[in-house]
């Protein structure tokens, strides 16, 4: 079969990892093609908390993961301080925590070189006021938060810029290969057209996804799923990264996020990747055991939860997928009879740029580049149309300059016209059709409280009238968008919550009678 | 603490949405004594479009080309539904009787409770309804002969463009072009507020000006369709005289809220009230609800720097589901907040919401609320009234699914009706009425 594209690397997967590994190859003057079957940061590089690791919380379990997060985090801190809010963290034990575990932590931090100042539970509770009465033990670590979505997009646009080609919902659906790749079939979601191509080099960077597109290739990999489910409080809670001095357990941080806190996480092995969504139970859980750090929690209102699948390389059969190495895993499958394909998976945000410099490593000597890496030097770029995710900053330049940023679309947040024109644009520069989803995903739209109901009908109106939209595309875009967000909202409507899905209701079933489109 | 006053009356009616403002209405209208409540105006949120039965969403994709048939098949499959307790007649008395309210005040609505109608809205989709604003009238019968028509948006409103409209409805509407004008006075990238250019086109001067800049647009067109912004209190001119100057009929096509017409349905609903001799509080929310010992009911509530009890023969409750406050999701369960009264809801929490917002059948929640006896008195158990002169109306009955079956003015207005019914007859025999002094 003839192909009707030719690349050096495919990169499969627009996550963190793909992304960071697009940037760092073209870097080197690769040239290469990204997809994802979605978008960018679709699955667990957008469902964490956006916590840049100090390391402290796995000197326990994972002193080598514990040390790669805390070079890696300095280095993140250097090139790409615009996605970085730089809070600090504190670890906090309650009474009945484990007291070894509390005894053993300042020996088993300064064991890898992390910092953990020692704190008085009254100077905590000065830190951070909501702290519990009863915290019996606290350390100041060097944690961060990090927008994964504003790094991610940030690091396409950089390899964008030099020739890297992405497109968006496009996904792998096989491969030609006897002992190499020789074609991929990619198919469009949206057109459902099938696409030919050719590359020297294949990188599965798919996450949790990995194993299924390994699977295409003929080669095992042995991958354990987790699914962890995080909540997103209307305020924010702290004003650092809280974190319960534990052993790794459900419920036992406190993320700040611009505007807002991230609580999190469960840990539930998962079997089934689609349809993954939050749960009820999980979220109460959640809310429950970071209630045990911050009493007041139980009065305050969520806006969302979510849910993301981490990928754990290797050893199966444990069963406990909090014992599983939380560091990663680059796999040349030339070992398993395939010449031309690497998987990289499993890691951390933290350590997104590391992988990808390993994986670019591999894939550079398997292509016969020289050059080396230089993403840890090179200082991240930033682009317009990818700063609209931070929380409050386009409500602040809205406010210093209402005309020029056109009228406000969504309320919650304070989304002008104008950012969804600044994304749309980069958007059609990259090659991509802009969608609501997509332009949600790359700014404010639908993270407030309405969680969309209002802004995706005025955000559907300004897109037609720029011509984003054709046909009754709009119908389907809202859809999409509103069930996108309803998976999040599901789990955690209590109180004030459930009027404000009934009047959504009204609006979009009642009013425009979306639910007779189907 | 500032002063007390203690008022009575033979009707306390607890909400202003739809079934509250038909309560006040219908019972004064009986000589019934009158004081209403209500802490928000619901209907500023109301699409101006009566519902009373559109959709059966348990039944699969059915749309009922007459409510009325559709209320009868239901009530035979569900025969707890809130209209079960009612017979056709009841439902269409009752509405006529609103529907002539209304057209006294000027706000004239067209179609009858035996055929729905389709009305094109401002996402460009078509949603099935039965009476229709005489503004919105026009669209529809140029929908089905597919005449030529101009969709005209306003620079500066939000959530309304006319390209969207056209291109969303063009597979059915394929003869529409769409185009833009800017409001006469409002500068371009200024926000245009609805409300706002509704008030300013009830000037002749300005709605002069609105029409010529539409004109100048219209080419071989034979029908304009607007955003729902022609005059508040005096639509029917409005929309006349446009009309007039345009030479060709012109429709509204309504929007997300706060929209125009349930704005209208507000303010002309409180002039038909106050003429009728209704007390109207607004703003204030009930802080309590006493059953006194002689079978009346003590309402409370705080008005500024007085604390206002009021004695009433009988009490309904017209404060909708959750928006409302007539129910409120308390952690594990629904309940009802003034009387603690029984709410029917799905047993596990787990099943009130289903995986997808728009699954076709509704969500389970929707159908919680207060179980009542065929007058919409709340019953216990077996099951009884509990209070003789208590009444809940509206959206906050159990069973029924007002946003998905499209019924919610409908199950308003009649079970409003009925409710009344149900005070006149315990008043009679009770004899406590404290009847109204002639005006």
């Amino acid at each position: 079969m003839a192909a009707n594209y030719t690349t050096q690397v495919l990169i499969i997967g627009g996550g963190v990892t793909g992304t960071a590994l697009a940037r760092d190859l073209v870097l080197r003057g690769a040239c290469c093609l990204l997809v994802d079957k979605e978008d960018v940061n679709f699955g667990a590089s957008g469902a964490n908390h956006g916590l840049l690791h100090s390391g402290a919380r796995y000197v326990y379990t994972d002193p080598k993961a514990a040390m790669e997060c805390a070079a890696e985090a300095d280095i993140l801190r250097k090139i790409a301080p615009h996605c970085i809010e730089d809070c600090g963290g504190v670890f906090a034990a309650i009474e009945g925590d484990d007291e070894g575990y509390i005894a053993d932590f300042p020996s088993l931090c300064s064991d890898v070189k992390i910092a953990a100042n020692p704190l008085l539970p009254d100077e905590a509770r000065e830190l951070e006021p909501r702290l519990s009465e009863k915290v019996i033990a606290a350390f100041r670590v060097n944690d961060a938060a990090i927008d994964p979505f504003m790094l991610s997009l940030n690091m396409l646009q950089d390899a964008c810029e030099a020739g890297c080609t992405y497109l968006a919902n496009h996904e792998v659906t096989g491969f030609y290969c006897d002992n190499r790749i020789n074609q991929v079939i990619l198919r469009n979601n949206i057109s459902g057209e099938q696409t030919i191509l050719e590359a020297q080099l294949i990188v599965n960077a798919t996450g949790a996804w990995s194993a299924g597109i390994a699977e295409m290739a003929g080669v095992d990999m042995d991958l354990i799923y987790s699914k962890g489910s995080l909540l997103i409080s209307r305020v924010r809670i702290a004003r650092h990264v809280i974190n319960r001095l534990r052993p790794p357990s459900d419920g036992d941080i406190i993320v700040p996020g611009g505007t807002v806190s991230v609580l999190g996480t469960t840990s539930i092995l998962a079997e089934n990747l689609d349809h993954i969504r939050p749960t009820r139970l999980e979220a109460d859980l959640i809310i429950e055991e970071c209630g045990e750090l911050i009493p007041s929690l139980s009065d305050e209102r969520f806006i969302r939860a979510f849910s993301g699948v981490r990928p754990l390389a290797g050893a199966s059969g444990d069963g406990e997928s909090r014992n599983i190495t939380r560091g990663f895993s680059l796999v040349d499958h030339m070992e398993q009879g395939i010449d031309n394909f690497i998987t990289i998976t499993g890691g951390k945000l933290t350590t997104c740029r590391l992988m990808a410099e390993k994986a670019a490593d591999l894939a550079c000597s398997k292509l016969g580049i020289k050059k080396a890496c230089a993403t840890h030097l090179v200082p991240l770029g930033k682009n317009r149309g990818n700063q609209w995710t931070e929380p409050g900053l386009s409500a602040t330049q809205w406010i210093a300059d209402p005309a020029e940023m056109g009228e406000i679309l969504c309320e919650c947040e304070l989304v002008p016209k104008s950012n969804i024109e600044d994304i749309a644009d980069l958007m059609r520069n990259q090659g991509q059709k802009p969608t609501i989803k997509s332009v949600a995903l790359r700014s404010r739209i639908g993270k407030g409280p309405c969680q969309g109901g209002f802004c995706s009908l005025r955000v559907g109106a300004a897109m037609y009238d720029n011509d984003h939209l054709k046909d009754d595309e709009g119908i389907g875009n809202i859809r999409d968008f509103i069930e996108n967000r309803w998976k999040g909202i599901r789990p955690i409507v209590r109180g004030v919550t459930a009027s404000q899905v009934e009047l959504q209701e009204a609006i979009h079933c009642g009013l425009f009678a979306l639910d007779l489109y189907e | 603490m500032g002063n007390q006053k203690e008022l009575k009356c033979d009707v306390v009616v607890i909400g202003s949405g739809m079934s509250g403002m038909s309560a006040a209405l219908f019972a004064a209208r009986e000589g019934l004594s009158v004081i209403q409540i209500s802490h928000h105006s619901p209907l500023v949120n109301h699409s101006g479009t009566i519902d009373i039965m559109s959709c059966a969403p348990l039944q699969g994709k059915k749309i009922w080309k007459n409510p009325l048939r559709g209320i009868g098949y239901l009530c035979r499959e569900n025969n707890d539904h809130p209209y079960a307790k009612l017979d056709l007649e009841e439902i269409k008395m009752s509405l006529g009787e609103v529907k002539k309210a209304l057209a006294q005040q000027g706000l004239d609505y067209r179609g009858s409770t035996s055929e729905n109608h389709r009305v094109l809205t401002s996402l460009g989709t078509l949603k099935p309804t039965c009476l229709v604003p005489a503004t919105m009238w026009a669209g529809e019968k140029a929908l089905a002969r597919n005449t030529s028509g101009l969709i005209v948006d306003i620079a500066g409103l939000r959530g309304f463009s006319a390209r969207e409209i056209v291109e969303t409805v063009k597979a059915k509407w394929s003869n529409l072009r769409a185009s833009r004008i800017e409001f006469p006075g409002l500068e371009a990238k200024r926000e245009a507020v609805p409300e706002l250019m509704a008030r300013a086109l009830e000037n002749p001067v300005t709605l002069k000006e609105f029409a010529e800049r539409i004109k100048s647009l219209i080419n071989d067109e034979g029908v304009v369709g607007i955003p729902a912004v022609l005059g508040v209190n005096h639509s029917r001119r409005v929309h006349n005289e446009l009309k007039r100057m345009l030479g060709v009929p012109v429709f509204e096509i309504p929007s997300m809220p706060a929209s125009v017409p349930g704005i209208r349905l507000n303010e002309v609903f409180d002039t038909i009230l106050r003429k009728e001799g209704v007390t109207r509080y607004g703003n204030r929310r009930v802080t309590s609800v006493v059953p006194l010992q002689n079978q009346r009911f003590q309402t409370g509530f705080t008005n500024d720097d007085e604390t206002v009890t009021i004695n009433s023969a009988s009490l309904v409750i017209a404060s909708g589901r959750f928006t409302g406050r007539g129910l409120i999701v308390n952690g594990e369960d629904i309940r009802e907040p003034l009387l603690n009264l029984p709410v029917q809801q799905p047993e596990l929490k787990t099943e009130w919401y289903r995986t997808l917002f728009f699954n076709r059948t509704g969500h389970g929640i929707n159908r919680a609320g207060i179980f009542t006896d065929r007058f919409f008195r709340p019953v216990d158990i077996y099951p009884q009234a509990i209070y003789p002169n208590l009444f809940t109306v509206g959206a906050i009955n159990a069973c029924q699914d007002w946003v998905r079956e499209k019924s919610g003015s409908g199950l308003a207005v009649a079970s409003a009706y009925k409710a009344v019914q149900g005070i006149t007859k315990y008043c009679r025999i009770n004899g406590n009425s404290t009847r109204r002094k002639p005006a």
